[in-house]
């Protein structure tokens, strides 16, 4: 593989006295679908709120596309190209679901205040490419009939399917889904199998949303959380015993 | 789309048609003119703190340190340095004291909005009640710092101020207020403002630079309630600090929550509504026929204001114009916020 989408080298983070993520090393290459799995607790999303620059790591070195972005505020971080999901679901509750979407186009603006003080026709351009494309995508996951609902209106896995929709309208070049199957049933996991065309299509043929072509299951709370071993070694077994797809808990993509 | 200008004309529409009234405005009983004066001057504060507390929802109660800012900045620069404008122009004439007017009112606006860039800083790591009281205890500090300026007259007041305020520029300033927040609010550019208020952890991580946000919109409403305060110094021609204090701003946030937090109509109703109310019961207050009770309450107006809020809350929590998005379905993630940001168990 040639350099890395993202590369993580002896991530440690502590909060405290306690160690939630210890010398964690990851690399994800363009094209790749990476599964992350691990007990509860072991710090999955605070892997991905690190990366997406919520955390600052404690020390070692998060490289996206050969820059460091240790240490940037989440914003900027999003405008590099790194989109995620939340677990519990966080969606612009007061606004459409047309508009949670247009939220995503928000970091590729040209225009800014001026404009939409002085509305002359660039303005209208990129507002109408901007609506187009939003549509676009809701269409594509089946969200259009959604288009002027409140997003709280949405049913759990619709909302779910949002925030999904909401992370590629910022045209990730790595998508982290943190827990993206969650609370969904059979047939809602289903629907999440549709994806945009263009860049993710590459994904279809490896596999769905919640499969995965390379799952990283690794062992957390080495030392630092005493009273840890017995319940590690529990989930370990467990998690080992269910290596299957119900036991994807984050994904991670890595867009071309 | 056909409609696309029709905000801009609306606007020109507003500023032309204030323009004519204001010039058959001679007839109007003065104390009335002064009135509708006031709803405009309202208006703009009012639909200014809107776009900080209801749209970006961050809560700000310094709305009149902002007010007071430009009032004494443009009362300063209109009364003590317009000579030399006027020996250069010819005399005080229709021409030189417009361009007069607008300079001071501007130049107001901006001295207010760099103290709200000021203000803006620590919005960005409070939130809720503690900046609440960060920028009430600003409005207190801009009015004794006021207080004890010598050259604006101290605690006595500045007075011998121009009166230059008309129909024309207060509803010009007003219809130029509402305009720029409603079309800001309605762009994806200004969509932001809304993601800020309802999510900070989302917005940044789709993008949204929440600090650019929150700062934009307190620079934004504090030079409007500079240009505001300019246009009350020049309406009243006499100023003094103790008009801009704690409760001159809770009336504008009054206004804020009766109209319906994000909802610059409502905002605007609300503004006319309390002013004519606030008004109104001046007269209730000396109506010998009614109890004492209700005279004593008349004259009282943070009773008057407790007594709305009261009401608001009981009967129409989402003020009067506003929505309440949430009711019904439960929306995920939408659960009590803690303190740091709660991603996941």
């Amino acid at each position: 593989m040639p350099s890395p989408l993202l590369d993580l080298r002896q991530c440690t983070i502590r909060f405290g006295g306690l160690t939630a993520v210890s010398a964690f090393d990851l690399q994800i290459g363009a094209d790749e679908l990476i599964g992350l799995i691990g007990p509860n607790g072991a710090g999955k999303t605070t892997i991905f709120n690190v990366v997406t620059g919520v955390y600052r790591p404690t020390s070692g070195t998060i490289i996206f596309e050969n820059k460091p972005i240790a240490g940037l505020r989440p914003n900027t971080i999003a405008r590099r190209g790194v989109a995620r999901t939340f677990q519990n679901i966080r969606l612009f509750p007061t606004l459409t679901v047309f508009d949670n979407v247009r939220a995503g186009f928000n970091l590729r603006l040209r225009h800014g205040l001026a404009h939409a003080l002085w509305r002359m026709g660039t303005f209208y351009r990129e507002e109408n490419e901007v609506a187009r494309q939003v549509d676009e995508l809701l269409e594509i996951f089946d969200l259009g009939k959604f288009r002027d609902a409140l997003c709280g209106s949405l049913s759990y896995g619709d909302q779910r399917r949002l925030e999904i929709v909401r992370a590629l309208a910022t045209r990730p070049k790595l998508l982290l889904l943190d827990e993206p199957a969650a609370g969904m049933n059979p047939r809602e996991k289903e629907i999440s199998d549709r994806r945009p065309t263009g860049r993710a299509r590459h994904e279809s043929s490896h596999g769905n949303l919640s499969a995965r072509n390379r799952t990283g299951l690794w062992n957390q709370n080495r030392g630092g959380n005493p009273g840890a071993s017995a319940g590690e070694s529990e989930g370990h077994r467990s998690i080992s015993g269910r290596r299957n797809e119900e036991s994807v808990r984050s994904t991670c993509f890595g867009f071309s | 789309m056909k409609y696309r200008h029709i905000k801009k004309w609306i606007l020109l529409a507003a500023i032309i048609l204030s323009g004519i009234v204001s010039h058959f405005s001679g007839g109007i009983n003065s104390y009335y003119l002064q009135i509708i004066i006031f709803i405009g001057i309202n208006i703009t504060l009012a639909v200014g703190l809107n776009l900080i507390n209801g749209y970006t929802g961050q809560f700000s109660l310094g709305h009149a340190g902002f007010m007071a800012i430009g009032a004494y900045v443009a009362a300063y620069l209109s009364t003590e340095h317009s000579a030399g404008l006027f020996r250069a122009l010819g005399g005080p004439n229709f021409f030189s004291i417009t361009l007069l007017f607008i300079s001071v009112l501007i130049a107001g606006g901006l001295a207010a909005a760099a103290a709200g860039l000021i203000v803006g800083v620590p919005s960005l790591r409070l939130k809720g009640d503690y900046l609440a009281i960060v920028t009430l205890g600003f409005g207190e500090i801009i009015r004794v710092v006021i207080q004890n300026t010598d050259a604006v007259g101290g605690p006595r007041g500045y007075s011998g101020i121009a009166n230059y305020t008309t129909l024309f520029w207060t509803y010009s300033v007003a219809a130029i207020t509402i305009y720029v927040v409603v079309s800001l609010i309605d762009s994806t550019y200004g969509r932001g403002f809304l993601t800020v208020r309802d999510d900070e952890v989302a917005s940044e991580a789709v993008g949204i630079s929440t600090t650019r946000y929150k700062v934009t919109a307190f620079v934004l409403g504090a030079f409007f309630a500079g240009v505001a305060g300019g246009l009350y110094a020049h309406s009243t021609t006499y100023i003094n600090p103790s008009g801009f204090d704690f409760q001159r701003s809770i009336e504008i946030v009054v206004m804020v929550i009766l109209g319906g937090m994000g909802s610059t109509a409502g905002v605007a109703f609300a503004a006319i509504l309390l002013t004519l109310l606030l008004e109104y019961l001046r007269f209730v207050s000396g109506y010998q026929w009614l109890p004492e009770i209700i005279r004593r309450i008349a004259a009282n107006r943070v009773i008057i204001y407790s007594l709305v809020l009261i009401a608001l809350m009981l009967l129409r929590p989402q003020g009067l114009f506003g929505r309440l998005p949430r009711r019904g379905i439960p929306i995920g993630g939408a659960t009590k916020r803690a303190k740091l940001p709660a991603l996941s168990a």
